[in-house]
């Protein structure tokens, strides 16, 4: 997950694959999951083509000379994993069972997942009295025996191939309904289902759009296991002749038949044992995979898989003394300064390797000096680089910020979505996705550098030093506890108060935020808030601890405007009372003329443009900040298009070179294209990092 | 997980996890404390004097006139009841019990001299009532003895007691192998309920039961006041595992002391002796169908069949060509196994097909899983056999129920030619209990018979003595000459474990009837 | 609480009458137990006694009928094989499995609770791939060749474990081993989605920002929230334990409900049959209330859901 919504749709759509050739790819990229798909092909391959390729070699008998040891090429490739107890090749056997193997598991699998779930989703969809019902079946199919069930259809059917995959597929199909119920259930408690409702879209419409997406990838994995517990069954019923008929065969019927011989024949049983485990494994490894490739939020962890450390060993010949991060989670903020000093005076190549992204822009420091700001600034962040590792390697969101904030201001970081600000935030706050990683800048806090510190040291100043406020209230709050639960955890974290000291504490916080009653409401759940309640109580956990510096990450994205107003006002009280610096995040131009001292624009991983609200706004001085301006008017769908800029804004892995901005900017020239600009002063407390930014601030 | 619909609280909040880790550790509290139960349920208690046994199934009664029944005859009989008389199983003679001994009185009455000074585990005295007692309770009462059917299913005993210690029994026919059914009745005392079956018998036997811890151990202990010689062993512990292998295991391991019914591969190593048993295992053909109906076909079946490979793949044995075993009245020394002849089988199938005989007609093989080791193995040796014949042939393994509805009359309509796998073991070794229910016409578990040999059956039945054993020897012959209805493979090998410390020689009746008295101490 | 209890068990009756039924008459499609219990050369008289007896002369729904009144009586109607009442031999065997079930899933739990939770608090590492990797293995294990194996192993090679029987707790090692682990291997796997989406979630990030330790963060946050997909299929497997625990107490001479069951499906032993099944159904429904219960006690809006 890339940080925030916005930017994992960014994601999302980068990661898209255009066609067959790129899942293929993909694929290729997981050793595992190739590996996995690869056995699953040799597998389906002998399902078809094993009767052509052994021939009768499966049901020849040779009972003079029976239970030859494997290992041995003596008598031909068939016996080369030692023949049965009655001298058939084990080799050629299995090769014949994975067919009729295989036309029960699968029919039967697809059988139980495709109606349970689709039972499931409708149950839980609906819910009331239908979900009861579909419940109480379940339960009922659950609580029979289903030997007997077994032992009916043999003996009132014949067995056959068709009998046992219903038998099975009965059996299995109250665990898909119950899990596909159970998810389904959760999400209509949510809001988007409700809208979903209210808009009028049919029952079936709805589950299709909104629940199979989100249920699918959980069935999916119940699936890859089902398909050994279904080998399995049928390997029992199978032994008790209610199975597959010899002379067929099947993986389960050999190794119930071998499991007699163990002691003296291991081989009969252990390698029909091991196909069948294979195969799960393999299934089960493709299902990870696949949810994994399909589920939006679950897919940046692809690129995880060894890139990180292939990521960080190239990086390890400018950042040597990194230290490893042993903190999961919790990103690393390795050393950089040394790298940076190395590097910063080189200009900006052109490559995307990921090593020359530690380089930073030249000239960012002359903006905030750190020398002469550290001592009235509360945050200084200087260069700050932030890569994020995908499948295709990594990919630089964050190029170089560098901004500074005082004690009792208000600066905003604007920009629209996917250019980094959120990355930012986190990055500052130490709290990035494990896909995300610092590779370059500090962030100063008092003089101290938030990047480099251990964990301890973080988790001491997060809190007491820095604030963060989320966007999404509700997903913010943890669903499952209390709120007074939540906002006491600072105090009992940081100052080890009793349980109950803690909740007066959290009672008067929550007093402080406006919440009514907060005395009974302490022991309310997160859900049984408004959203504007819950922003409150969100920042009300932030300031707590009173911290030097609060991150608001787009506190007011999700509320109507009254809401918002209230919320920033409240902001706004809080930071004059602690007289703490207010970080704002937001792309709502509106917001930061109303209640920012000072702006940072930003555009692709990087600031165009600082200085004071008021003078930036009248004048801007880069062109991204003029077209952001002319676009008010029509941005009232938020985070929408820009009207007034064509084009979009860059994937993170495909910045053009020179000026990020030249391919949509009005007033690009050549030089533009060759050399990228910097950040240089172009007026009284005023940046933009644009070759004719003097030129602007001078019309 | 439940729907929201019939899921309902009151309050909403404050509700705290500490309720859920409550919950758990009540339940853990639980479970530990039940742990106890089944774990202790099962005292040790088992010193060098006690025998411990491994069955492959606990007996589901110890009822003495079920007693025909194997997983009930091996413990009850001669350890816990005993019979009038006994059958030597290496000699095939009638050896004296608790009868010392007998005479025929005229064609359809046996007078029996009973021991003395015999006392029942109860301590009452055994007499002639108590024997008369029990033949009327194990012939005619309501309580369906399968002794009743097994061996008494077609005559009529009358038993009266003169004195304590004689006994004279009389029958409606003759019946001239009235003392060897006799051996079947296990003698009770006139106290037993004679309208409900029992399942803690009282008898006579060297040990009585001591403690039946249903699902895990039964306990016999010796009965001090026991007639006969008092065995070695102070007490004997049963105990039942359905794996052969783990069966086998538990001997070398040392958690029993013998283990019975192992397949050559469950792996008893050294531990295991083989014995020859009374089982014989053959294919039923059915031969009022076609093709079954053709006895070129049938020859053909029995052609087909590699009883060598059988006995050296699947099962231990050694193939026979006859339903008795060598000892049992009326055993046809001259009949050998039909010799292993594929072109053979496949000529006699070419000529049948020849005549018009429906030889593609599926003929489908019943099998009963778990009727000897690897019976579907068996019968895929058979099929493949029938299939190089040039026979069309399908295999069903059934379940015990299922398959029985294919062996006894009335059978089941519509199920086509069918070969039955079968397995018989006459405990009793007369043929009769062989003959009539098996081949002739209307015998309940036969599928075919002819006039003659029905007569040869009936002329065998009445006959005693020497001429008893060829008439029966004869009749076996014809079946195998000119009737063929079956293709009998093997005489079963048994095979059970024994640890180093017992002495016990197991003979072809071990598994019906084992008795603790014959294991001895090795030292 | 009380007020879902008992609707939850209300609403519990026509399921259990509905599992009672198809028993009853499932199992009377299997065939006539006459030839099973009777001796092979029985006479048409004696077929018919024991037709009488047993009631099997009756139509169906007599004798469904009968049944129900019997069991209203609480009388589960008598074994044909061993004639004893057959309640007694359900109660005598229940707990046994019950014990087995209730360890195993307990460990079973708590392990992949634990490992689950390693291998999802880095994804994609080499320890959650290890872990992913051997829980999938032991969920496709076939039971009987692990037992099996288990016993030739650390039974007759090592001499470690007694092979099989109820005697002492090292007797319990190789049947809970057995049955462990394919519940095991499932539930790691189930754990570790379900923690890595409760890692991921942004309430996880705001504990951190609040300065909470990673144990705080894994087992105050993230745990409780990841519970509910992991009680439900804990739910399912349990079940399936409860129901089909037949593999390991028929190796290890377990005297258990799963064996009762099968051998009574075997034997056609209707009466213990439908009393097996009634209680392990009993079982079951009580497990499914003690999965919502837990449902409502871990996650607050479950509670809410249901108020509404």
């Amino acid at each position: 997950m890339l940080g925030t919504d916005k930017e994992r749709g960014t994601a999302v759509a980068s990661g898209r694959p255009g066609s067959r050739h790129r899942w293929l790819a993909l694929l290729l990229q997981d050793r595992f999951a190739f590996a996995a798909a690869l056995v699953l092909v040799v597998v389906a391959l002998c399902a078809v083509l094993g009767p052509l390729l052994v021939g009768d070699l499966a049901t020849r008998q040779n009972l003079r000379d029976p239970g030859r040891e494997p290992f041995s090429l003596e008598h031909g490739w068939a016996y080369v994993l030692g023949s049965d107890s009655l001298g058939r090749p084990v080799a050629a056997r299995m090769i014949a069972a994975a067919s009729t193997t295989m036309s029960v598991a699968v029919p039967a699998v697809l059988c139980s997942l495709v109606v349970g779930s689709l039972w499931g989703m409708w149950a839980g969809f609906h819910g009331g009295w239908r979900e009861s019902v579909s419940l109480r079946v379940a339960d009922v199919i659950l609580s029979f025996p289903s030997l007997l069930l077994a032992v009916v259809v043999l003996y009132v059917f014949s067995p056959s191939v068709a009998a046992l995959v219903l038998v099975l597929a009965v059996a299995r199909i109250p665990v898909y309904l119950r899990t596909a119920r159970a998810e389904s259930a959760e999400l209509r408690s949510r809001l988007f289902m409700d809208a979903a409702r209210t808009f009028g879209t049919g029952g079936w419409a709805s589950i299709r759009r909104h629940v199979a997406p989100s249920v699918l990838p959980t069935l999916l994995t119940v699936a890859a296991l089902d398909f050994c517990f279904v080998m399995l069954t049928e390997s029992s019923l199978s032994f008790l002749g209610i199975g597959i008929q010899p002379p067929d065969v099947s993986w389960g019927l050999m190794v119930a038949q071998g499991r007699q011989e163990l002691r003296s024949a291991w081989w009969i049983a252990v390698f029909p044992g091991l196909a069948i485990v294979v195969t799960t494994v393999s299934a089960t490894v493709l299902a990870a995979w696949a949810r994994l490739s399909t589920d939006p939020g679950q897919r940046w962890r692809r690129g995880l898989r060894g890139g990180g450390r292939r990521v960080r060993a190239k990086a390890g010949g400018a950042v040597a003394d990194a230290p490893v991060p042993d903190e999961g989670l919790q990103s690393p903020a390795p050393d950089q300064d040394r790298a940076v000093a190395q590097d910063s005076h080189r200009d900006r190549d052109v490559t995307h390797d990921s090593r020359d992204r530690d380089v930073t822009h030249d000239g960012t420091a002359t903006v905030t000096p750190p020398s002469e700001s550290t001592r009235s600034d509360a945050l200084a962040v200087e260069s700050l680089c932030v890569d994020v590792h995908t499948p295709a390697g990594p990919a630089a969101v964050v190029r170089g910020v560098s901004f500074s904030v005082r004690f009792g201001e208000t600066l905003a970081l604007l920009g629209e979505s996917g250019c980094g600000k959120s990355m930012t935030a986190h990055a500052v706050a130490g709290l990035l996705d494990p896909a995300a990683e610092v590779v370059g800048g500090q962030a100063r806090l008092g003089g101290e550098n938030l990047l480099t510190l251990t964990g301890r040291a973080r988790r001491r100043l997060a809190g007491p030093g820095v604030g963060i406020v989320f966007q999404d209230a509700l997903s913010a709050l943890n669903p499952v506890q209390t709120v007074g639960a939540q906002l006491a955890e600072p105090f009992r974290i940081h100052e080890r108060m009793s349980r109950r000291a803690a909740r007066a504490e959290a009672v008067r916080l929550m007093e402080r935020v406006g919440i009514p009653e907060a005395r009974s409401r302490a022991g309310a759940y997160p859900h049984q808030f408004s959203g504007g309640m819950r922003q409150r109580l969100l920042i009300a956990m932030a300031v707590a601890l009173r911290p030097r510096v609060l991150l608001a990450d787009e506190p007011t994205t999700a509320l109507d405007v009254t809401v918002q107003a209230q919320i920033m006002d409240l902001l706004g009280e809080l930071r004059g009372e602690q007289r703490m610096a207010l970080v704002l995040i937001t792309h709502d131009l509106g917001l930061v003329a109303d209640h920012a001292d000072r702006v940072a624009v930003m555009y692709a991983g990087a600031v165009v443009e600082t200085g004071p609200v008021a003078r930036v706004f009248a004048k801007p001085n880069h062109p991204y900040t003029r077209g952001l301006l002319e676009s008010v008017p029509a941005e009232q769908h938020k985070g929408g298009r820009l009207n007034s800029i064509p084009g979009s804004p860059p994937d993170p892995r495909s910045v053009p070179a020179g000026c990020a901005f030249r391919t949509r900017c009005p007033m690009a020239r050549e030089v533009c294209a060759t050399r990228p600009p910097t950040l240089s002063p172009t007026g009284a407390d005023r940046a933009a990092a644009c070759h004719f930014g003097k030129e602007l601030a001078d019309a | 997980m439940t729907g929201p619909g019939p899921l309902r609280t009151r309050s909403t909040a404050r509700r705290r996890p500490k309720r859920a880790t409550g919950v758990f550790l009540s339940a853990l509290a639980l479970l530990a404390g039940s742990a106890c139960s089944v774990a202790g349920a099962d005292p040790i208690g088992e010193g060098p004097d006690t025998l411990r046994v491994v069955l492959p199934e606990e007996p589901p009664t110890l009822e003495p006139c079920d007693a025909s029944l194997t997983a009930t005859g091996r413990v009850t009989r001669a350890n816990i009841t005993e019979a009038l008389t006994e059958r030597d199983p290496s000699t095939g003679r009638l050896e004296p019990a608790l009868a010392v001994k007998w005479t025929r009185t005229s064609a359809t009455s046996w007078t029996f001299t009973l021991r003395r000074g015999v006392t029942f585990h109860d301590g009452s005295a055994f007499t002639a009532a108590a024997a008369a007692f029990s033949i009327r309770r194990a012939t005619d009462s309501a309580i369906e003895c399968n002794v009743d059917g097994y061996i008494f299913s077609d005559s009529e005993a009358t038993a009266r007691a003169v004195d304590d210690s004689t006994l004279v029994v009389t029958t409606a026919e003759p019946d001239p192998i009235l003392p060897l059914r006799l051996s079947f009745v296990e003698v009770v005392p006139t106290s037993t309920n004679p309208k409900a079956r029992v399942r803690e018998p009282v008898g006579t036997g060297p040990y009585r039961i001591d403690e039946w811890s249903q699902g895990r151990f039964l306990r016999l202990k010796r009965y001090a006041g026991y007639w006969g010689e008092a065995p070695d062993y102070a007490a004997a512990k049963y105990v039942w595992r359905a794996e052969g292998s783990v069966r086998a295991a538990m001997v070398t391991n040392d958690e029993a002391d013998v283990a019975i019914g192992l397949a050559p591969e469950d792996g008893a190593g050294d531990r295991a002796v083989e014995f020859v048993t009374n089982e014989v295992s053959y294919l039923r053909m059915d031969a009022t169908r076609a093709p079954l109906n053709d006895i070129r076909i049938r020859q053909a079946v029995n052609y087909a069949i590699d009883r060598e490979g059988l006995v050296t793949a699947v099962f231990a044995g050694r193939p026979s060509g006859q339903l008795v075993s060598k000892g049992v009245t009326g055993y046809n020394p001259r009949i050998g196994p039909w010799r292993y002849d594929p072109e053979r089988a496949k000529e006699l199938v070419a000529q049948a097909r020849a005549d018009g005989v429906p030889t593609g007609t599926t003929v489908t093989i019943i099998g009963r899983n778990g009727i000897y080791p690897k019976a579907a193995e068996a019968m895929e040796v058979v099929q493949d056999g029938l299939l190089k014949a040039g026979l069309k042939v399908e295999i069903k393994m059934l379940d015990v129920n299922a398959w029985l509805e294919y062996l006894l009359r009335p059978f089941p309509k519509n199920a086509g030619p069918t070969l039955l796998q079968a397995q018989h073991g006459n405990q009793a070794g007369d043929a009769a209990f062989t003959m009539e229910q098996i081949y002739g016409s209307e015998g309940a578990q036969s599928s075919y018979g002819t006039p003659a040999l029905d007569a040869a059956i009936d002329k065998a039945q009445l006959a005693s003595g020497d001429e008893r054993q060829r008439a029966f020897a004869r009749a076996f012959a014809l079946q195998n000459d000119e009737v063929v209805r079956d293709a009998v493979m093997a005489n079963m090998t048994g095979i059970l474990a024994l640890s180093p410390g017992v002495r016990y020689r197991p003979d072809s009746a071990t598994n019906d009837e084992m008795r603790l008295a014959d294991m001895r101490r090795a030292d | 609480m009380f007020t879902m209890l008992r609707r939850r068990a209300l609403s519990s009756v026509v399921p259990l009458l509905v599992v009672v039924l198809g028993v009853f008459f499932l199992a009377r499609l299997t065939g006539d137990p006459a030839n099973l219990y009777l001796p092979l050369s029985a006479t048409p008289e004696m077929r018919a006694d024991f037709a009488a007896r047993n009631g099997f002369d009756q139509p169906l729904v007599t004798q469904f009928g009968d049944y129900l009144a019997q069991v209203a009586r609480l009388d589960f109607g008598e074994s044909l094989r061993t004639a004893q009442p057959a309640a007694e031999a359900v109660l005598r065997a229940f707990p046994a499995t019950l014990q087995l079930a209730g360890w195993t899933m307990l460990l079973a739990l708590v392990g992949a609770v634990v490992i689950g939770s390693v291998a999802a608090y880095r994804p994609n590492s080499a320890t959650d791939r290890i872990a992913s990797f051997l829980s999938s293995t032991a969920a496709s294990v076939p039971d009987f060749w692990f037992a099996i194996m288990g016993v030739l192993v650390f039974a007759v090679t090592l001499g470690w474990l007694p092979t099989s029987g109820t005697n002492g707790g090292a007797a319990w090692i190789l049947p809970v081993a057995t049955l462990l682990i394919r519940p095991f291997g499932v539930l790691v796997q189930v754990v570790r989605g379900a923690m890595v989406s409760a890692l991921s979630a942004p309430y996880v990030k705001v504990a951190r920002g609040k300065g909470a330790s990673e144990a705080r963060v894994v087992f105050g946050h993230a745990l409780r929230n990841a519970a509910a997909p992991v009680l439900t299929v804990a739910g399912d497997l349990a079940v399936g334990l409860v129901n089909g625990a037949v593999v390991v107490e028929t190796i290890f001479g377990w005297p258990g409900i799963g064996k009762l069951m099968i051998d009574s499906v075997l034997q056609r032993d209707f009466a213990v049959l439908q009393a097996a099944v009634l209680v392990t159904a009993l079982a079951i429904f009580a497990l499914n209330i003690l999965v919502d219960v837990c449902h409502a006690l871990l996650d607050p809006r479950v509670r809410l859901r249901a108020a509404a």
